[in-house]
């Protein structure tokens, strides 16, 4: 294996329709079974699969492209049944810088159908656990996964493109929580157990309030929601008292009309201390009388304003875009000084260049304390001793064999160990050879 | 006997004469970081004002180190002296909530007040003469620290209680501006405000106590003086805002409106005090 080059070849929700993404969808079983089967016909270097919802992609690092990719496809077309990933306008193919680039945007979320979606770094994460234990991940995709991993979080920590909710009732839990900052006391009551109703239910439930009450003209349904999410159920009845023990108050029913006047809330207010309370209306028509926003300490919100924050938690996250592609450009130029300093040459003269910096700023320290014929006699002295204790690490770093990913590894270490520094920045256009040369 | 020698004493007026120069200056570039960590949410801005409140702190502690060395009194024995002491408390009491409470977009705020109370003091305050024998009493400093710590207290809290009706507004309004973005939760920012009105109500408390007893001996007819009988109505207010919130359940808005008219009123009265009235603590 004198050369390898790093092979990306998938599909996502930007170049295929959902049915293809569908068919090509890997569960984790698949995934293990596919990268089994890949180490085993020994073609790749080191394979793995990232299949999310949003799109399918398979790494693989090889001497030979050409073949890696005919690979690919035919394992594919094996365990999937058709050749999704021929060439055509569903698949994209990159390699060597634009595949690191392509991972590390993916990580950073600017690829994603929601732009900044956080999931994303789980799914990488899970990819890299997948492909370490079916041993088909080795040493470098291993690090460059976990780089894509520091990358995305890195992009979520200076900029804004994971800021704010971007659905509806991830908004309405956020702005409920800029009221309350913690939902681990408080009472939560959805009315209406429709199909909106209950998703708001769900995310109010992963805040684990102190309770959550379903209310729903049919008890049925309320009791269903109610059961799911560890809650109870009450019928439409009951609402005037349900109210007055709510903090967090969502309705969602379809109501040709207004279901809770605002004298209902100025009654449950009174009722409740006009301790403050948080009322997300997200149907339409609406659920609740606006006047009832006048009453002190209501916090009443719409579903317009709701979209009006997603929308402007959208637009921040979309101007954050240029400077995450920036971190992405940066990290990929990090990455690939990474690959360079894992050639034999590199660490060889990095472990020499940095002991002999370390004796001569030592003989530089003590110059004044000997006269200049005993400074060259310690000078020749020292080189021999540094000579001598280098002899058998550089001889055993000469025969770490980087067509290996042990031997790859020990280079690693090597350079880790004594803290080698990174060799200068290369260009972009001799990358794609040194990827070749190093990695391979 | 002197404390210092009078080379001493020159190089420590110069240090004193400069420190009074830059720490209006540091502040207010303290307060510059720390807006634009307000308005551009970016981490290495918070460091980077974080670091520079440290450095302005530790000049300050210098600084008042220095003052109090070379005029043998505590910095507290005038208006200016008095409000460089309570930038200083406050400026220390922020950084604290800061590490404790992870709120850290609160910075550009209180600091602004540090800037204020530091460039106001720095440009008025003069070098004293004298200082009153009537003033070397123990129970002196300990009234006067009491003071400073509570209208440190005081000015904490009504920087909250100022930003939590900014924020109720905008909820109330479902307007999701900056002010949405970056402030804290409106609990949060309500728990800090009445804490801090809480933590001045002990210090003002421990201050009047403090100085009637010293006062008693001191000033007898100590009961009638306007600034004493002011003072006594800003603990009234501060009480009731207190007690409506803690006893009847006066959550939210109106225990802050409350509280900061308890704030207006303690700066007020510092001004009648001081301009209109004949009061025993014309000293300070």
């Amino acid at each position: 294996m004198d050369s390898a080059r790093l092979l990306l070849l998938g599909v996502s929700h930007r170049t295929a329709p959902l049915e293809v993404r569908e068919a090509l969808a890997f569960a984790p079983a698949q995934v293990k079974e596919a990268l089994d089967v890949a180490r085993r016909d020994g073609v790749l270097h080191e394979s793995l699969i990232l299949s999310t919802c949003n799109r399918t992609e398979v790494y693989a690092l090889s001497a030979d492209p050409e073949r890696a990719e005919a690979y690919v496809r035919d394992l594919v077309r094996r365990l999937k049944g058709s050749d999704f990933l021929q060439p055509g306008p569903h698949r994209y193919r990159h390699q060597d810088r634009e595949t690191v680039a392509h991972l590390f945007r993916v990580a950073a979320g600017v690829d994603s159908m929601v732009l900044g979606e956080p999931q994303i770094l789980g799914q990488v994460k899970d990819a890299l656990d997948l492909g370490t234990e079916g041993r088909a991940v080795g040493p470098f995709i291993g690090r460059l996964l976990m780089e894509a991993v520091r990358v995305g979080k890195r992009a979520r920590a200076e900029t804004e493109i994971g800021a704010g909710a971007v659905s509806v009732a991830s908004a309405a839990v956020a702005l409920t929580r800029k009221i309350f900052s913690d939902l681990a006391g408080k009472r939560v009551l959805v009315v209406g157990a429709g199909e909106t109703g209950r998703l708001a239910a769900r995310h109010f439930a992963e805040q684990r309030p102190a309770e959550i009450v379903i209310v729903n003209r049919t008890l049925e349904r309320a009791e269903s929601l109610a059961a799911e999410l560890d809650g109870r159920a009450l019928p439409l009845s009951a609402l005037p008292e349900a109210l007055a023990r709510a903090d967090v108050l969502v309705t969602a029913t379809g109501s040709p009309g207004p279901l809770i006047s605002a004298e209902h809330l100025r009654l449950a207010m009174r009722e409740r201390g006009r301790r403050p309370m948080v009322v997300m209306d997200i149907a339409v028509p609406r659920d609740v009388d606006p006047a009832a926003a006048r009453l002190d300490n209501v916090f009443l919100h719409s579903i317009d304003a709701l979209r009006a924050l997603v929308d402007q938690n959208l637009t921040r996250r979309r101007h954050a875009v240029p400077r995450v592609l920036a971190i992405v450009d940066e990290e990929v130029a990090r990455f690939f000084d990474w690959v360079r300093a894992l050639g034999v040459t590199p660490v060889v003269r990095a472990l020499r260049e940095h002991f002999e910096s370390l004796r001569e700023a030592e003989l530089e320290r003590h110059r004044k304390h000997f006269d200049p014929a005993l400074h060259a006699r310690l000078d020749a002295l020292t080189r021999a001793l540094v000579n001598k204790l280098l002899h058998q690490p550089t001889t055993a770093i000469k025969g770490f064999d980087r067509s290996t990913h042990e031997g790859l590894l020990r280079l690693d270490a090597a350079r880790e160990l004594f803290g080698l520094a990174l060799a200068e920045e290369p260009s972009p256009e001799t990358e794609g050879a040194e990827l070749r040369a190093r990695a391979g | 006997m002197p404390l210092t020698t009078p080379g001493w004493d020159a190089g420590m007026r110069a240090a004193v004469s400069l420190l009074n120069l830059l720490l209006p200056l540091l502040y207010g570039a303290a307060t510059v970081a720390y807006a634009v960590d307000f308005f551009r949410d970016l981490a290495p801005a918070a460091r980077r004002a974080r670091r520079l409140l440290g450095v302005t702190i530790a000049l300050h502690a210098l600084y008042l180190g220095l003052r109090t060395v070379l005029y043998e009194h505590i910095p507290l024995a005038s208006s200016f002296e008095v409000l460089t002491t309570v930038a200083l408390a406050l400026a220390v009491v922020y950084l604290w909530v800061e590490r404790r409470t992870g709120v850290v977009k609160t910075g550009m705020f209180i600091v602004a007040f540090c800037f204020t109370f530091q460039a106001v003091s720095s440009a008025f305050l003069t070098n004293p003469l004298r200082f009153p024998e009537v003033l070397r009493s123990p129970l002196f400093g300990l009234h006067t620290m009491a003071a400073v710590l509570g209208d440190t207290a005081f000015a904490v809290s009504a920087v909250y209680g100022v930003l939590f009706l900014l924020l109720h507004h905008e909820l109330k309004a479902s307007r999701f501006g900056i002010v949405y973005q970056r402030l804290p939760p409106l609990d949060v920012l309500a728990r800090l405000s009445l804490r801090a009105a809480v933590l001045g109500l002990a210090f003002l408390t421990l201050t009047i106590a403090i100085g009637a007893v010293w006062a008693a001996q001191q000033f007898p007819g100590f009961h009638g003086d306007p600034k004493f009988l002011l003072i006594l109505l800003v603990w009234l207010v501060y009480g009731a805002a207190l007690g409506l919130n803690y006893r009847w359940g006066w959550n939210g808005r109106r225990a802050i409106y409350v509280s900061l008219l308890g704030f207006a009123l303690m700066l007020a009265q510092a001004a009648i005090a001081r301009l209109w009235l004949r009061s025993f603590h014309g000293f300070a």
